[in-house]
């Protein structure tokens, strides 16, 4: 079954980002090698020197959703007027809130952003919350009407992969709305393990844009995702602490002796 | 008339927001726009009226995850 939030059915279940990349070339060849139908973009004040790059044209044309976040944003408040400057820019009700005053870290604020998803939900935002993978945290947000949750993995772009995971396991076990691993995913099996584990999706950024093949990067990310969520389809067997031969013992070996 | 567009001084004889923006911004590029940090919807540009020593601040989007 598809994965939809908010109504929106996606093809994909690998969200993409659009930082670090060396080249717009680049960027667009490897969102578009992953499959994936939704990428992240920042908004920030012009610089009217220096004029623009003009990121949005290429992925229009590439036919993406494009996801605002509001990076930079320390409290509520400045998520909030991010989300609204987003919408007016971007043209879309869906926002990824991020509220991470800490630089060192990017350690997310769970009182602001449960705050900001609250007021912007009553704003008819759709909110994807960025998040530490907080149990409770995901059940308070999902009663104020997050329409998902974006628990982290490890620190954003440090690829550590899943350093949460028993507490990834608790939010997936327990969500109603989709749970998306956001963050520290460095390498496809990272993607893999969480759709294994029942995650809904993943979203990856530093992974693919700083891989020095970006492209095959995001194919390989398509390949790990697709076989995660085949795998979480499937059935994985559990973990045993002993052995379990898979061929029958060879018992006619004994009559030798 | 003196304003401020992202923090820089700027003297414009234009007194709408619309054609403020339409000096400052390429055409084609979708921005944002705040007048004293009041969002601005792009339906009203054409008729906001601009004072002396407001503050316009103008978003743009660009790349992140």
């Amino acid at each position: 079954m598809a994965l939809t939030i908010a109504g929106h059915e996606f093809t994909s279940r690998l969200f993409t980002g659009t930082g670090k990349y060396a080249s717009q070339e680049q960027m667009i060849a490897s969102i578009l090698a992953s499959g994936s139908d939704m990428t992240t973009l920042s908004l920030r004040r012009m610089d009217l020197k220096s004029g623009s790059d003009n990121i949005l044209k290429p992925l229009q044309q590439l036919g993406v959703k494009l996801l605002p976040n509001t990076s930079g944003a320390r409290d509520a408040k400045e998520a909030i007027y991010a989300a609204q400057l987003a919408q007016e820019a971007l043209e879309t009700n869906w926002v990824k809130v991020e509220i991470h005053p800490d630089p060192r870290y990017l350690m997310p604020d769970p009182i602001e952003t449960l705050k900001a998803v609250e007021a912007l939900v009553r704003l008819g935002f759709v909110v994807m919350p960025y998040i530490h993978a907080d149990p409770v945290l995901c059940k308070r947000l999902e009663e104020v009407g997050a329409q998902c949750v974006m628990p982290l993995g490890s620190p954003i772009g440090s690829n550590q992969g899943l350093a949460s995971k028993p507490f990834l396991d608790i939010i997936i076990e327990q969500s109603n709305v989709p749970v998306i691993v956001d963050a520290g995913i460095g390498a496809p099996s990272h993607a893999a393990a969480a759709l294994e584990a029942g995650a809904d999706a993943v979203l990856v950024n530093t992974a693919m844009a700083v891989a020095s093949e970006p492209e095959t990067m995001g194919k390989a990310f398509k390949f790990a995702v697709e076989a995660g969520r085949m795998a979480y389809e499937s059935g994985t067997g559990q973990m045993q602490q002993t052995a379990h031969a898979s061929s029958p013992l060879t018992e006619f070996l004994k009559e030798l002796s | 008339m003196q304003l401020y567009v992202n923090d820089e001084p700027v003297q414009l004889e234009q007194t709408l927001l619309g054609d403020v923006i339409e000096t400052v911004v390429p055409s084609e590029q979708r921005v944002a726009v705040a007048v004293n940090q009041q969002i601005v919807p792009r339906s009203q540009w054409s008729e906001c009226l601009l004072k002396d020593n407001d503050r316009i601040d103008i978003f743009e989007s660009i790349a992140g995850g």
